[in-house]
C-alpha cells in the first residue's frame, strides 16, 4: 500500500515534469522566435540568434534552434559589413546543420530534411558573397546539390522553388541565368507559399514559413 | 508519507521562489564593450545577450551551483562557477580573442601566394591565366610580380639576382626536373603547364619554408585541382593548334578520370607573319595528358596527373663569327635542330591520420630526352669546308631520369600550433652525350636525401613565426649540409602588419660542372646563399600595397676558369626593394596591380673575371596589369606593360668586363576576350597581340669568337625575340563545365 502511494506520488511528481519539459522547450522556442519576427535591428537578431544558441546547446538532438540559428546568421550574412567572417561562422553552422540532418527526429521527417536542406544551400549562396570571384566556382555546385536534395526530400518545399528561382534571375543569361524560368519558378513558390497557409496545422508550429515576400518581389 | 507530501511541496515551492538576477558587463582585452556576447548558464535554456553597452541581465529560477558561461564567435570562451540562492548576482566578464586562421597574421615575407581556398591572397588562381601577354604559360604571369626579371632570352624564372637554374617548380610538393619546354639557344623557353591544371600558386622570392630545398633564389609551389564539379568534354582551335579533351566525374562525386589532346604546329602561323629567325622547322609538338582523381575514405584525396609531349623544331640563323669575315660569300649560318620527348606524372595522396595529424605522401617520376644536332652551313645552306670553323656538325643527346618521393606530416595543435616534419628523397640520372669527332658518353647518378621540420608558433592573432631546418645530403658531392629558416610576423592593426624571413638555401652546382667533379676531383661543395628578407603588408578594402626589402648573399658559387679545375670560389650578393599595389575598388569595374622592383647585384662566378653585375640582373624592372570585363557585353580586356632597365652583356671589344648596357625593355600586351553560349558549348573567343606598339627589343649581343679579319674588332649581333610581334587568335569551348562562370565571377 505504501510502496504503492509512493509509486503513484513519484509518477504524479514526474509525469507533469516531462511535459514540462516538453512544454519548455516549445515555450523557449515560441519566445525566441517572438523576439525574431519583432527584431528591428542588429542587436535584436543577435538576441533572438543568442536565444537559439542557448536552446540548441541543451537539445542537442533537436533541428529547431539550429535551423533558426542558421537562418539568421545567413540573414545577417548577407548584410554583413565583414563578409568573410560572416561567411566564416556560416561555415561551421553549415557542419551542424548537416548533422542535424541524422538526429532521429528530422530522419522520419522528409520536410525538415528539406527545410535543412535549403537552408543550408543559402548558407553557401550567403558564403559566396565574401569574395565570389574565388568562392563563386567552388560554392555554387554545393548549393545546387542542396536545392536538389531539399526539393528531392519535399517536391512542396516553397522555399527550395524560391531560392532557386533567386538563383536564376540574379545569374546573367549567357551563364544559365534565366528571368523567365525564375519568374515561373517564383509562381510555383507562391502557389506552395499560399497552400502552406492553409494547411499551418499545430504540428508544425515551428516549421518555417518565411519567403512569400521575396517570392512576391520576384514574380513583380 | 505527510513528510515525503511536504518535501515535494517544499521543493516545488523553493523552485518557483528562488529567482535570481543575474547581470554584469562584458569586454574585450582592451576593455572595450563588446555587443551580443551570449550569456548562459550551463545546461539551462537561461540566459542573455549583451547590448551595445556590454550590459546584460537576466533572470534564472535555477539555484545551487551552476556555470555561468559568456561565448562570442572569435573568443574564447569564459565559464564561471556562481552559486544562485535568489537576490542579485554581477558578473562581469573579459573575453580574450581566439588566435583563428582568419585573424591571425600570415607570415608574407618572400611570398605571392594565388588561391582560391585561402582568404586573403594576393592573387587568385585566374589571375595567373588572364594576365594579359603571357599567352596562357604561368611563368609568364609570375613575371608581372616583383622580383622576376624580363629574362625572356633564357630559359627559366630569374628571381632577385639569381640564374633560372635557381629557381625550382614544385607540384604537388615534389620537385620538377623540367618544367620548362624546348629552348632554343637565346629564345627561351615556355612553362610546359597547362594553368588550368592548378587551384594555387605561391611564387616565393626569398626566405622560403624548410619543406623546400635546392633552390638558391625561388621556389615555384604548384598544387593540382581536386574534383571537378562535372563532368564535361572541351575542344580548343587557335591559330596555332587544336586540341580536345573529355573528363568524367562518377555518379557519387568521389572520383574522375580525364584525357586530353594537343597538337600545336606554329609553322601556318611562321607563314603568314615573318620571323627575325628562318624556322626550317616551326614548333610542332604533340601532347597527351591524363588525370586521375579520387576521395578515399572520409578525409582522403589521391591524384595522378602525368603526360607525354613530343615536340620538333629548327632554325637557321646567322652565324655570329662568320660575320667577322669581310667576304659576303663567307657569311655562314648556324643550324640548330632540336627533337625533344617529355615525360611526366605525379601521384599524390593527402589524408588525416586520426584527428589532428595529416599525412601527404607525393611521388613524382619523369624522363627527358633532347637530340640536337647543330651545323654551320654555307650561304646556300651546303656543309662548309674551311679551318677557321672545324667542328661544323655537332649530335648531342641528353637525357635525365628525374624520380621523387615526399612524406610530410603535419600535427595541428590548439591555436593554430603545429608541428611539421618529413622527408624527401630523388634519384636522378643524367646521361648526356657529346659528339665532336668521336662520341663521349658520361653517366650522372644523384642520391639526395633530405630531412626537414618546422614548427608554426602563434603567440597571439598578431604575433606568429616560423621555425624550420632541413638537413640535406647529396650522393654526388657526398656532402651534407643543414639549412635553418626562420620567420615571424607581427600584426599592427587590422589593415597592416610586418614580417621578416632569414634562411640558409643550398643548391648542388649545375649537372654540367659535376661531370669533371667525378673525374678524379671530388671536392665541389653545395652552392648557399642567405636570405634576409623584410616585408610590410597593407591591406584595405580591395586595396593591398605590399613593399619588400631584401639582402642576399651567395657564397661557394662555381667559378671555371680556363684551363683550371672549376671550383666553388664564387660569390655575389643582390639587395634590392620591391613594391607592389593591387587596387581592384578606385575604378569601378577594373582590377589593376603596379609592380616595382629595384635590385642591386653584382656576381663573381663562371668565367667572370671579376664581380660584376650579371647579364640577366636589370636594375629597374616595372609592370602594369589591368583587366577590365563588361559582364553586359560578356566582353574583357586585360592588359600588361612591363618596363625593364638595360641590362648588361659583355662587349669583348671593350677593355672593361661586362661594360656594355643594352636599350631599355618595353613590351605591352593585350588580350580580348569574348564569352559566349555556342549550341551548349560555352565558347570563349580569345585575340591577344604581344608588342602592339613595336617596340624594338633587344636582350643582348652575340660576339664573334674569332677576329677573322683582323682588324682588331669582333663583329656582333643582337639576341631579339623571334619576332617583334605576336598575334593570338583561339577559340576555347567547353560542353558540361562552366569555366566562363570563373571568368564572370572574377569581375563581379
Amino acid at each position: 500500500m505504501k510502496s504503492t502511494l509512493i509509486i503513484f506520488i513519484t509518477l504524479l511528481f514526474f509525469q507533469p515534469a516531462w511535459s514540462q519539459t516538453e512544454n519548455k522547450y516549445q515555450q523557449a522556442l515560441k519566445n525566441a522566435l517572438g523576439i525574431m519576427k519583432e527584431a528591428k535591428e542588429g542587436e535584436d537578431f543577435i538576441k533572438a540568434a543568442n536565444a537559439f544558441e542557448r536552446i540548441a546547446s541543451v537539445e542537442k538532438d533537436k533541428w529547431e534552434p539550429l535551423y533558426y540559428l542558421g537562418f539568421i546568421k545567413t540573414i545577417g550574412a548577407f548584410n554583413a559589413a565583414d563578409k568573410t567572417a560572416a561567411g566564416e561562422e556560416l561555415q561551421s553552422l553549415t557542419t551542424r546543420l548537416n548533422e542535424a540532418l541524422e538526429f532521429t527526429d528530422v530522419k522520419s521527417n522528409n520536410k525538415a530534411q528539406s527545410e535543412i536542406h535549403a537552408l543550408i544551400a543559402m548558407m553557401y549562396s550567403a558564403r559566396m558573397m565574401a569574395n565570389p570571384m574565388a568562392l563563386g566556382s567552388q560554392l555554387a555546385p554545393l548549393n545546387q546539390q542542396h536545392l536538389d536534395l531539399a526539393i528531392t526530400s519535399n517536391a512542396n518545399n516553397p522555399r527550395a522553388y524560391l531560392l532557386q528561382a533567386q538563383n536564376l534571375f540574379y545569374t546573367p543569361e549567357a551563364f544559365g541565368g534565366d528571368k523567365k524560368r525564375a519568374k515561373l519558378l517564383a509562381q510555383k513558390a507562391m502557389d506552395l507559399f499560399n497552400e502552406e497557409a492553409n494547411q499551418q496545422d499545430s504540428d508544425d508550429d515551428f516549421m518555417p514559413t518565411w519567403g512569400k515576400d521575396q517570392a512576391e518581389n520576384l514574380i513583380k | 508519507m505527510r513528510i515525503l507530501l511536504y518535501l515535494i511541496l517544499c521543493f516545488s515551492s523553493i523552485y518557483v521562489q528562488a529567482q535570481t538576477l543575474i547581470s554584469g558587463k562584458v569586454t574585450n582585452w582592451k576593455g572595450e564593450a563588446m555587443i551580443g556576447v551570449n550569456i548562459s548558464i550551463a545546461g539551462t535554456y537561461d540566459g542573455g545577450s549583451t547590448d551595445i553597452n556590454g550590459f546584460y541581465s537576466f533572470e534564472t529560477s535555477e539555484t545551487g551551483s551552476v556555470l555561468l558561461t559568456a561565448s562570442f564567435t572569435g573568443y574564447e570562451k569564459n565559464e564561471i562557477m556562481l552559486t544562485l540562492k535568489g537576490g542579485k548576482i554581477e558578473q562581469n566578464f573579459k573575453l580574450k580573442e581566439k588566435i583563428s586562421k582568419l585573424k591571425a597574421v600570415r607570415i608574407t615575407a618572400g611570398a605571392f601566394e594565388a588561391s582560391d581556398e585561402k582568404q586573403g591572397t594576393t592573387l587568385s588562381s585566374l589571375d595567373m591565366v588572364t594576365t594579359a601577354g603571357s599567352n596562357g604559360d604561368n611563368f609568364s604571369a609570375l613575371k608581372t610580380l616583383p622580383g622576376a626579371q624580363q629574362t625572356n632570352d633564357q630559359e627559366g624564372l630569374f628571381v632577385r639576382g639569381g640564374t633560372g637554374n635557381e629557381t625550382q617548380t614544385f607540384i604537388d610538393g615534389t620537385r620538377v626536373r623540367n618544367p620548362f619546354g624546348v629552348a632554343i639557344p637565346d629564345l627561351g623557353a615556355r612553362g610546359r603547364f597547362n594553368p588550368f591544371i592548378f587551384k594555387g600558386t605561391i611564387f616565393s622570392s626569398g626566405g622560403y619554408s624548410a619543406l623546400y630545398g635546392q633552390a638558391l633564389s625561388s621556389a615555384v609551389i604548384l598544387s593540382t585541382i581536386d574534383l571537378p564539379t562535372r563532368s564535361a568534354a572541351n575542344m580548343s582551335l587557335s591559330a596555332i593548334g587544336v586540341g580536345g579533351g573529355y573528363q568524367q566525374l562518377t555518379k557519387d562525386k568521389k572520383q574522375s578520370a580525364g584525357i586530353n589532346y594537343n597538337y600545336t604546329n606554329l609553322g601556318p602561323y611562321f607563314n603568314i607573319i615573318r620571323q627575325n629567325v628562318d624556322f626550317i622547322q616551326a614548333p610542332t609538338s604533340h601532347q597527351l595528358d591524363a588525370n586521375y582523381r579520387a576521395k578515399i575514405g572520409k578525409t582522403g584525396m589521391l591524384k595522378f596527373y602525368g603526360y607525354t609531349n613530343n615536340t620538333n623544331t629548327g632554325i637557321r640563323r646567322d652565324n655570329v663569327t662568320s660575320l667577322d669575315y669581310n667576304e659576303a660569300s663567307k657569311k655562314y649560318k648556324d643550324e640548330y635542330k632540336v627533337r625533344n620527348n617529355n615525360s611526366y606524372g605525379n601521384l599524390s595522396y593527402k589524408t588525416f591520420l586520426g584527428k589532428d595529424w595529416v599525412m601527404q605522401l607525393g611521388y613524382a617520376i619523369s624522363r627527358n630526352e633532347d637530340s640536337i644536332n647543330t651545323k654551320i652551313l654555307s650561304s646556300s645552306n651546303q656543309q662548309i669546308a674551311d679551318s677557321n670553323f672545324p667542328g661544323n656538325q655537332t649530335w648531342i643527346h641528353n637525357q635525365n631520369f628525374f624520380t621523387s618521393g615526399k612524406a610530410v606530416f603535419d600535427r595541428e595543435f590548439y591555436n593554430l600550433n603545429a608541428i611539421r616534419f618529413g622527408l624527401e628523397y630523388v634519384y636522378q640520372i643524367e646521361e648526356p652525350s657529346f659528339s665532336f669527332t668521336q662520341p663521349q658518353q658520361f653517366q650522372l647518378i644523384e642520391n639526395y636525401k633530405a630531412l626537414f621540420a618546422e614548427t608554426d608558433i602563434h603567440l597571439s592573432n598578431n604575433i606568429a613565426a616560423k621555425i624550420g631546418g632541413r638537413l640535406e645530403h647529396s650522393s654526388l658531392l657526398n656532402k651534407l649540409n643543414f639549412a635553418p629558416r626562420i620567420s615571424a610576423a607581427y600584426k599592427l592593426n587590422d589593415q597592416g602588419q610586418f614580417s621578416g624571413a632569414y634562411g640558409i638555401f643550398y643548391q648542388n652546382p649545375d649537372m654540367q660542372y659535376l661531370y669533371f667533379n667525378t673525374a678524379g676531383n671530388n671536392n665541389l661543395l653545395f652552392q648557399r646563399a642567405d636570405h634576409y628578407v623584410i616585408n610590410y603588408l597593407f591591406q584595405h578594402k580591395d586595396r593591398l600595397l605590399r613593399i619588400e626589402a631584401y639582402n642576399k648573399t651567395y657564397t661557394n658559387l662555381i667559378k671555371t676558369p680556363i684551363n683550371a679545375y672549376i671550383t666553388n670560389n664564387g660569390s655575389g650578393y643582390a639587395r634590392g626593394i620591391e613594391l607592389f599595389y593591387r587596387d581592384k575598388t578606385t575604378f569601378k569595374g577594373i582590377d589593376y596591380w603596379v609592380s616595382y622592383s629595384y635590385i642591386d647585384s653584382k656576381r663573381d662566378f663562371l668565367n667572370y673575371p671579376i664581380a660584376v653585375q650579371p647579364n640577366f640582373v636589370a636594375n629597374h624592372v616595372g609592370s602594369i596589369v589591368f583587366k577590365k570585363f563588361w559582364t553586359k557585353y560578356m566582353f574583357g580586356v586585360n592588359g600588361t606593360y612591363t618596363y625593364s632597365s638595360g641590362r648588361p652583356y659583355n662587349d669583348p671589344n671593350q677593355n672593361s668586363f661586362m661594360s656594355g648596357r643594352t636599350i631599355d625593355y618595353h613590351n605591352v600586351g593585350i588580350s580580348l576576350n569574348y564569352l559566349r553560349s555556342i549550341s551548349k558549348a560555352y565558347t570563349v573567343f580569345v585575340l591577344s597581340i604581344n608588342n602592339p606598339f613595336n617596340f624594338k627589343q633587344v636582350y643582348g649581343f652575340n660576339y664573334a669568337l674569332q677576329d677573322l679579319n683582323n682588324d682588331g674588332q669582333l663583329a656582333r649581333s643582337e639576341i631579339l625575340p623571334s619576332a617583334r610581334q605576336f598575334v593570338f587568335l583561339g577559340m576555347f569551348m567547353s560542353w558540361g563545365i562552366d569555366r566562363s562562370q570563373e571568368a564572370i565571377n572574377n569581375n563581379l
